[in-house]
């Protein structure tokens, strides 16, 4: 299939309607099990990495090469909602956030500056997080998390491989990096996640 | 810069998240991960325990959440196709044996097509999580027996469909 430089109205559309189609279609699992599967794996991992920043980062990692499996199997489905530019990206963001997690961006909005060039996206409220603020088995707050890493990386890094794929596929020359940018056991009122997208050669 | 015109206003609690449904791939994909880490970390006895234990402690606060009514737990069938329903939206088959269960597991929401595990039966995180559920459901009073769940056919590892079988204790 022949890659579009810009996704039009019908797109968009199908894009809008699809993602309802995906999640329909999508085989489930409860949202609380996913997310005190969460919770035990960084447990595990916090035995394993002695410290919450760097189980974390270890978590990130698995993420990534996660979202590699993921996109695979995703991609031959949103082809037809892909384009070559960034700012289209937010249609495929939008409808791959809603398909696996059910959960409708609250906004999400594409920046051209400062560079580089960035889509950033908030939530109503974030499945990983909910419940951790209260959480005594393991204490996750602004001093634990450390400076790197937030709790809701491991969407990051699966999203990050996933949209790594995509524009490669796409033929553009980014390398993506994704972070989660606000988290609420941070402290701040709402999630955001934000992916970078850098000309190859500044990697 | 403060630029959404919307932002939330709260947070999830854990009964609010009873009510959510996600994706299964987001687990499976992960797991495939979490699987190969314990097994290079503490071999393959030691990643089976390590897999159980995550389970266990997903079903230690799911149950706080997520309680079988009492009235119609009679059997651990009742309360083992109960947790299925709540948690992965599907049922399982059962057969019984002289010593316990045997739960048929023909739509494993752990062992995805296309993944393979040689060396441990990959499902064995659902093993620890009914053990695990079953165990605080006898403490709790349910007129249920303890048991113990070994995972012993399992897709990843080459069998058409995945089977645990429950010991009574």
């Amino acid at each position: 299939m022949m890659v579009k430089d810009k996704l039009g109205f019908t797109d968009r559309m199908i894009a809008k309607i699809g993602k309802h189609w995906l999640w329909w279609r999508a085989r489930k699992t409860n949202g609380l099990l996913l997310n005190l599967a969460i919770r035990e794996t960084i447990r595990r991992l916090l035995i394993i990495y002695d410290n919450l920043p760097n189980a974390l980062k270890e978590f990130n990692q698995m993420a990534i090469r996660a979202g590699h499996d993921l996109m695979f199997e995703w991609l031959d489905t949103v082809k037809r909602l892909t384009a070559r530019n960034v700012p289209d990206l937010t249609v495929v963001v939008e409808a791959a956030w809603y398909s696996f997690l059910g959960q409708h961006i609250e906004e999400i909005a594409y920046h051209a500056t400062p560079e580089p060039e960035h889509i950033t996206w908030t939530l109503d409220k974030c499945i990983l997080c909910g419940g951790m603020k209260h959480d005594e088995s393991i204490i996750i707050n602004d001093t634990t998390l450390g400076p790197d890493f937030n709790y809701g990386d491991f969407a990051s890094g699966v999203f990050q491989a996933a949209l790594q794929m995509l524009v490669d596929y796409l033929e553009l020359p980014k390398i993506v990096y994704l972070k989660e940018t606000k988290c609420i056991l941070r402290g701040d009122q709402y999630p955001e996640f934000t992916a970078w997208f850098f000309p190859k050669a500044q990697q | 810069m403060e630029f959404w015109t919307n932002p939330a206003q709260g947070e999830y609690s854990r009964l609010d998240m009873v009510d959510l449904k996600v994706h299964n791939t987001l687990f499976t994909t992960f797991y495939v991960q979490i699987v190969s880490l314990m097994k290079e970390k503490y071999g393959v006895e030691g990643a089976k325990d390590a897999l159980r234990e995550i389970g266990e402690g997903v079903a230690t606060t799911m149950w706080k959440y997520v309680k079988p009514a009492k009235a119609q737990s009679k059997t651990l069938e009742n309360i083992i196709e109960e947790i299925f329903g709540v948690s992965f939206y599907y049922t399982v088959e059962f057969k019984r044996t002289e010593t316990g269960l045997i739960i048929i597991d023909k739509n494993c929401p752990i062992c995805w097509e296309g993944v393979v595990e040689k060396d441990i039966p990959y499902c064995c995180i659902l093993d620890g999580f009914f053990e695990k559920y079953i165990s605080i459901a006898n403490d709790e009073e349910y007129p249920i027996p303890k048991v113990q769940m070994r995972a012993t056919k399992s897709k990843a590892m080459g069998d058409p469909h995945c089977e645990h079988l429950l010991t009574i204790l």
